[in-house]
């Protein structure tokens, strides 16, 4: 029970250190733009949890960073790199209008529930083609997905443009979702939806498939050590193609949430930058689920804080991202550093130790 | 459609062309000469952000161009020293390394905009360099790359960082210094190519304004085979059809020009699946390199 | 010309070499002679600079010199072939020599210069290769010529070779011997790094044993016999432990029908493979490593598919099976590289234990949709004491474990499948004598309990200490057949090196 602690102290200290030392060179960098750091930190405190309009707010914000994470987190648990968490969203929202929109008649359950399960299916089949050209084609996946996040933009751009463009606008950008098709409110008088119920659940998800069953064992064994996966009698290729299949699942549901939940239609900027803030998520929460939930709070807290901090101050609410790659920069150097010196004498003194 | 192919809309184009190839260029040489010493960069969206927001305040304050893109340069110097230190020093990942760089590049010149912006009045302008002077430069800086990777002893030992940093390493090659040439080199092109954006392209700074030529120049090193000649060539392409898209845009919008936007990347991804042989990447490309592996 | 005094390198609290003494003179062929780990190559490394000596002094040519990089070593005329090339393969034959041509004056490369002087080596050493070709289509033996033409192009007086003739044919070794007699010829001096016996009696001026990171002796190469080479080698003998051979012949459970894989490579390839496994039999596959013993396990463990003839298993055409079909039908599989491909080190021991039957109702409810860990921590406490898996707790990753355990891991997760057919390679390699011990006797176990086993090893000893019938691989061939039991010594060596048998009965 002692080892369990040592070892959840030991995987919550980077991430933690890390926060704490890039929200004190967040100081320096709000007084360097002539402003009072302390002031802007107290009302970015505030901003965050001051009311509770301000907590389900960070809840919204929380819900597309918990899936982008999630969804990250399980293809990096399986070996495979991706970028393209990005891509999956935006291609999984899109196809979820169009579902919204074809079968507006239909009763609203009934449209949500579509809506969801094609953008979920449509990020899947998005996600597994870079799982595919990765498995059977030696296609580096941060290079396909890289690629496939643009393909997917700029088809995206077309649809709202074109086809699915709402009649009555100026500006491209699909129809708004019917009242009846959206999630349904919360909390009364907020925005908070229960989509943060669908990502905490999600979470459970992939927490259980990873750690609870045979499949998640051959996953994460193809993740660590292809080859003897492989010969292990594990078909490598089928579970890349799954994982990111699984992947762009999960990120087309995020999509989908924000459209039905939060933004109710799709226009430029939808969602942009989520999938890496994915990335950064996942990394923070040490590609474990419960961990990227934490860290998809933090983030959200962050950057509803820095919003009402910049109307508050003068302070840019840019500095929420300046902080959030800080900590990602001490993350990565910080596990680093445990690696080299902290982690090798222990592991060489067990050696020693089991081989007496 | 005959209407389009007139003699002053195809001059246009090769104009509007030649004036968005030099940012591709630089970060694509740059990028470039990063992976053939084993460091993939996907940050170069961060670092000319960070170039181009530095060169346009620096212009804007002394009202002279060239300063502004110096100092565009210095600054994506030193922004990718961050980089360097994290992946050459301490064997960091690289791609999240990079997207973190993206991250606060992006962040770093919208938070100097602000503030700026607020401290003046009014629409912020600075003065136009010369339409040319940069890609000439960028041209050469093609050909002095070429040079230098496959006519000088030093272009040698750093081809071999990317292939083999062990055998590298057997024969006295320092790596470390190589892989912060690269780093270097890449950080001052991307610098540049940030600059040019605020200080030729156009001569004030609008949020977003890289927008995605970073990935663009990492697809270019794709498509180009890893070699300046290929670089050269696939930046050519995509910068032609850029342009076209920006044309058809205005001309006529019944061809979606969304479809012209994707190529480069659709080109990039079939050509990488279906056409290219495998083997032009530098061996340890993206791969750490760790020392006295025992 | 080469002087160590009680050379140490320590690796933490390790002691890969203590108080080593070696002298090479000039024009001399020196062999280091010793099994794997006795510390060959860690010497070596100190020699060409890659590792710096934890204490002690290098002399060469009557200086002493702090070896503190690769350079060094370079500038003062050590060069070493390193076992895997250090070869660019992107790169032309040219382009590599220059490479170590970069502290010559001058900025730019200058290849006419280069290949002048590489020709004039060329001539003289009668070591042909065209300069034009890009490395990755060399042949292996082609490879370590520009190696060697990069070490002269460096005017090295000392060259080391680190097991050079492991990866050549016969043909070319025979070639690399005559190379080594005209450079001691021109009064350069060779470090010769091998544990083959022959080929270092036939080359060698003087030699030197390590066992266990310490010399045991230097002597003349006339003055002693292969066999006493291997004693002092070894070490002393310990009196290995004798199994009863089985003799009579079950039914077939395994065969090969003409088998092809990579025909054309001789040393990752396999031609006209006829093979019978006998159910209750061990049946080693002797030869020298890198003779398609590997292949041969692939095929029979359906990590490759046979590109020509049949594969039959319990009757039944195998040729299409997958690695899972044949773990299914009880296959067993103990890799040669049990971190790269037997176990998955971040994982804890017992995940590894389980991997191959997470499904089995007793691990999982719904064939692997929700894993019973309380019944898998039962098992793997259960295997632990079993197999004497020596471990902080099962929830220690197998990284962090020993060479030992890591195999019995290993042991314990294919031998509780109560397999039909076992695969071993090199079973033992790189493991002290309790646990090779330990491993043999588990094998002979399941062998008596109806099992067919196949052991593979380069180590003749092992083979014939566990085998009932012994095959000898050469190129990607089987050489021939003799008994287990009072194996003909001649035989297999001459087998080893090449010699065809018939074969009665395959």
């Amino acid at each position: 029970m002692k080892e369990a602690i040592a070892k959840m102290l030991k995987k919550v200290a980077v991430p933690v250190v890390s926060a704490i030392a890039a929200l004190l060179i967040g100081i320096v960098v709000i007084e360097l733009t002539g402003n009072n750091a302390a002031e802007a930190y107290s009302y970015m405190l505030r901003g965050a949890f001051g009311s509770m309009n301000n907590i389900c707010e960070l809840f919204v914000i929380a819900v597309p960073l918990i899936l982008t994470g999630l969804a990250v987190t399980f293809a990096y648990r399986s070996g495979v790199f991706t970028i393209g968490v990005d891509g999956q969203l935006i291609i999984g929202a899109i196809a979820a209008a169009w579902f919204v929109e074809a079968f507006r008649n239909l009763p609203g359950v009934v449209v949500a529930v579509g809506g969801i399960l094609t953008g979920m299916a449509v990020g899947a089949v998005w996600g597994a083609i870079a799982g595919a050209l990765k498995a059977y084609r030696r296609v580096n996946e941060i290079v396909s997905t890289l690629l496939m996040n643009y393909i997917a933009l700029y088809l995206a751009d077309y649809l709202y443009t074109v086809p699915l463009a709402a009649e009555s606008s100026k500006i491209p950008q699909t129809e708004r979702v019917a009242e009846a098709a959206r999630l349904p409110v919360l909390v009364g008088g907020t925005r908070l939806h229960i989509g943060i119920l669908i990502a905490l659940f999600c979470a459970v998800i992939v927490y259980y498939i990873l750690y609870k069953t045979a499949w998640g064992i051959k996953f994460r064994a193809v993740g660590i050590n292809a080859v003897a996966a492989e010969c292990n009698g594990i078909s490598v290729k089928k579970y890349m193609v799954a994982s990111m299949a699984i992947s762009g699942a999960i990120g087309g549901l995020a999509g989908t949430i924000e459209l039905l939940g939060t933004q109710y239609r799709i226009q430029s900027g939808f969602c942009a930058d989520y999938g890496f803030d994915g990335i950064a998520v996942a990394l923070i929460g040490q590609l474990n689920p419960v961990g990227t939930v934490l860290a998809a709070l933090f983030f959200a807290a962050l950057n509803v804080g820095s919003n009402s901090m910049e109307l508050m101050t003068s302070v840019p609410s840019s500095i929420a991202d300046i902080i959030q790659s800080i900590i990602i920069f001490f993350v990565v150097a910080g596990s680093v550093l445990m690696e080299r010196n902290f982690f090798k004498k222990i592991a060489f003194k067990k050696e020693r130790r089991a081989m007496e | 459609m005959s209407s389009i192919l007139t003699v002053a809309f195809l001059t246009g184009l090769l104009v509007a062309a030649l004036r968005m190839l030099p940012p591709l260029l630089l970060g694509a040489t740059g990028e470039m000469f990063s992976e053939r010493c084993g460091l993939t960069n996907i940050g170069l969206e961060g670092i000319m952000s960070v170039g181009a927001i530095t060169g346009f305040v620096v212009s804007y304050f002394i009202q002279n161009p060239y300063v502004g893109m110096l100092a565009g340069v210095l600054s994506g110097l030193l922004v990718n020293m961050i980089y360097a230190f994290l992946t050459i020093q301490l064997n960091a990942d690289q791609v999240i390394v990079g997207n973190a760089m993206n991250i606060l590049g992006m962040a770093l010149a919208s938070l100097i905009y602000t503030t700026v912006s607020k401290s003046q009045s009014g629409q912020l302008q600075s003065v136009t360099a010369d339409n040319y002077f940069v890609l000439v430069v960028s041209l050469a800086v093609v050909v002095i790359i070429w040079f230098y990777l496959y006519k000088t002893k030093s272009g040698l030992a750093f081809r071999a960082v990317g292939e083999y940093p062990r055998a590298a390493e057997t024969l006295g090659i320092n790596i470390q210094k190589k892989k912060y040439l690269a780093c270097s080199v890449n950080g001052i092109l991307c610098g540049l190519a940030g600059a040019y954006l605020t200080n030729v392209y156009i001569t004030s700074y609008v949020s977003g304004i890289v927008s995605g030529r970073g990935y663009i120049a990492l697809a270019a090193v794709i498509f180009g085979k890893w070699k300046p000649k290929g670089v050269l060539l696939a930046c050519t392409f995509f910068a032609f059809l850029d342009a076209l898209q920006l044309r058809l845009q205005v001309a006529d919008a019944s061809i979606p020009y969304q479809f012209l936007q994707m190529l480069p990347y659709l080109c990039t991804l079939l050509a990488l699946s279906f056409f290219m042989k495998p083997g032009s990447e530098p061996k340890a490309n993206g791969k750490p390199y760790i020392r006295e592996s025992r | 010309m080469l002087e160590l005094i009680k050379i140490t390198k320590k690796f933490g609290d390790f002691c890969a070499l203590c108080d080593v003494d070696l002298k090479v003179g000039y024009g001399e062929v020196h062999t280091l002679l010793g099994e794997n780990g006795a510390g060959k190559s860690t010497l070596m490394n100190i020699l060409c600079g890659l590792y710096e000596p934890t204490y002690g002094e290098i002399v060469f040519k009557d200086c002493e010199w702090h070896m503190d990089s690769p350079q060094t070593a370079r500038s003062i005329g050590i060069a070493m072939v390193h076992q895997h090339f250090m070869l660019i393969e992107a790169m032309s034959v040219l382009e590599n020599i220059m490479l170590c041509a970069l502290e010559e004056k001058g900025v730019l490369l200058d290849a006419a210069e280069v290949t002048k002087k590489v020709t004039e080596i060329q001539k003289l050493y009668d070591l042909k290769v065209d300069l034009h070709e890009m490395v990755n289509n060399l042949s292996v033996g082609q490879q370590q010529k520009v190696e060697i033409i990069k070490a002269l192009y460096n005017d090295a007086e000392l060259l080391i070779l680190d097991e050079p003739t492991a990866v050549l044919t016969d043909e070319e070794a025979q070639g690399l011997f005559r190379i080594i007699k005209k450079l001691t010829e021109q009064n350069k001096s060779v470090i010769f790094i091998s544990h083959k016996l022959k080929e270092v009696m036939q080359i060698s001026d003087k030699i030197t044993v390590l066992r266990r990171g310490r010399t045991v002796v230097t002597v003349n190469a006339c003055d002693y016999s292969a066999d006493e080479l291997a004693n002092l080698m070894v070490g002393e003998k310990v009196a290995a432990k004798a199994y009863k051979k089985v003799r009579k012949k079950d039914e077939v459970i395994y065969e090969l029908q003409n088998v092809s894989y990579h025909k054309q490579s001789k040393h990752g390839g396999l031609s006209g493979i006829n093979l019978k496994v006998h159910k209750g039999e061990i049946l080693g596959v002797a030869g020298v490593d890198g003779n398609g013993q590997s292949q041969l396990a692939d095929i029979l463990t359906g990590i490759q598919k046979p590109e020509e003839g049949k594969r039959i298993y319990e009757g039944i055409d195998a040729n299409r099976y997958r690695i899972i079909d044949f773990i299914r039908e009880g296959v067993a599989h103990i890799p040669e590289d049990r971190n790269k491909m037997g176990l998955i080190g971040g994982m804890d021991v017992r995940d590894n234990l389980v991997l191959k039957d997470m499904e089995d109702a007793r691990f999982s409810k719904a064939s692997g949709k929700f894993l019973l860990k309380k019944n898998m921590q039962e098992y793997a406490e259960e295997m632990k004491e079993k197999y004497d898996i020596r471990c902080s707790s099962i929830q220690e990753e197998v990284r962090n474990l020993s060479g030992g355990n890591q195999q019995k891991i290993i042991l314990a997760r294919e031998l509780e499948r109560n397999p039909k057919f076992i695969v071993a390679m090199h079973p033992t390699r790189g493991l002290d004598i309790g646990a090779a011990n330990f491993i043999h006797d588990s094998l002979i176990r399941a062998r008596d309990a109806g099992s067919a086993v196949v052991v593979v090893s380069a180590d003749i000893d092992e083979v014939i200490k566990v085998a009932d019938r012994i095959i000898v691989m050469f190129e990607g061939k089987i050489m021939g057949e003799v008994p287990g039991e009072n194996p003909d010594m001649n035989k297999i060596s001459s087998m080893m090196g090449g010699k065809e048998y018939e074969r009665s009965d395959c």
